[in-house]
């Protein structure tokens, strides 16, 4: 049964029906989540509120498809939300202590949360944020290219030459790594 | 133009390995890529290390998974937003085609043609009662027309 009959039929009463729905996305998105936000708890705040509000939300042509697409466009516009306001909230923390140097360290963009090592983290920091998100929505969402364009709003040719040059760039890192530790 | 049962070239895999990873490619070039790397000893362990760099990227891993409880959670919010009102199951049920109404539907019919059978039971048990030298008189004087000339007990 394809994920737009299951919305539908949840929204006939089919609670077994969401069941099935987590069953497919729960690790995914959440992996798609957790990876932007640092905070477990707000991560999975943010996981619920994600799914609660594409599933109530009848203003999508369940007749379209495109179940995951939605699903993820919506997950990125939060995190992006949430990324901002902790970065905000963060600011505003930096100004209150008057902590200089907290302040000008702290990037808090998307790609510090998701490198590991250093240089790994150099090489995503210098992707943009459409590369980072596309590497993400690919490699954590799971997402087809062309299910991506239409997350990011832009042809799946673009999709395609972002998920190469992402790559490229984290494997040249990675060799860079590889190159010091030996 | 690439001719399908063409082999490809290293090159041509090298420049298909992330799309092959992905599954991404069409058919006819995904079947051409996994030949390729089937013969060729460079090109499988350059898909390995792809793969594994990729695996690098700690992102697929277990870590990032939600708590069990959030499921039950999500499941509760879930179930008051979209849970049926009494009145929506009845009417559901109702207009469900399972089997139980068909055998209703049936039990109904086999009541009818009771009702239809049991007024015969009187009138012939009327008749059982005449003499068998009357029963012979009403036959042979037996005439549509002549109905109302019978006696009232064989109607
Ligand atoms: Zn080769």
């Amino acid at each position: 049964m394809s994920d737009e009959d299951l919305v539908k039929r949840l929204r006939e009463g089919d609670i077994s029906a969401f069941d099935e729905l987590y069953r497919r996305y729960h690790r995914r998105l959440f992996g798609y989540v957790a990876r932007q936000v640092r905070d477990g708890a707000q991560a999975e705040d943010l996981f619920q509120e994600i799914f609660l509000t594409v599933l109530e939300d009848r203003s999508f042509d369940l007749s379209q498809g495109r179940f995951a697409a939605w699903l993820f466009t919506v997950a990125r516009n939060r995190c992006l939300n949430a990324l901002r306001s902790d970065q905000r909230q963060r600011r505003a923390l930096a100004r209150a202590a008057d902590e200089e140097r907290a302040a000008t360290r702290s990037p808090d963009d998307l790609s510090q949360t998701l490198a590991r090592g250093r240089t790994l983290q150099g090489a995503i920091e210098r992707l943009s944020t459409a590369h980072q998100q596309v590497l993400l929505l690919k490699q954590v969402g799971e997402l087809s290219y062309r299910e991506i364009a239409e997350v990011q709003q832009v042809p799946e040719g673009t999709v395609k030459s972002r998920v190469h040059a992402a790559i490229a760039a984290l494997r040249g890192a990675l060799d860079e790594e590889e190159q010091w530790d030996g | 133009m690439d001719r399908t049962d063409t082999p490809f070239t290293c090159q041509d895999v090298s420049e298909r390995l992330i799309d092959y990873h992905y599954d991404e490619l069409p058919a006819t070039e995904r079947g051409r890529v996994a030949r390729h790397l089937a013969r060729c000893g460079d090109c499988a362990r350059a898909y390995c290390a792809l793969h594994a760099d990729l695996t690098a990227l700690g992102w697929s891993d277990d870590t990032a998974r939600p708590g069990t409880d959030l499921h039950q959670r999500l499941r509760g919010a879930v179930e008051r937003r979209f849970r049926r009102s009494l009145w929506q199951r009845l009417s559901l049920a109702v207009r469900r085609p399972i089997p139980v109404y068909q055998a209703l539907a049936f039990a109904v019919l086999v009541l009818l043609a009771l009702w239809f059978a049991l007024p015969a039971r009187p009138l012939s048990s009327t008749n059982a009662a005449l003499q068998p030298s009357d029963r012979q008189v009403l036959i042979e004087n037996y005439d549509a027309a002549d109905l109302m000339a019978l006696s009232p007990n064989t109607l």
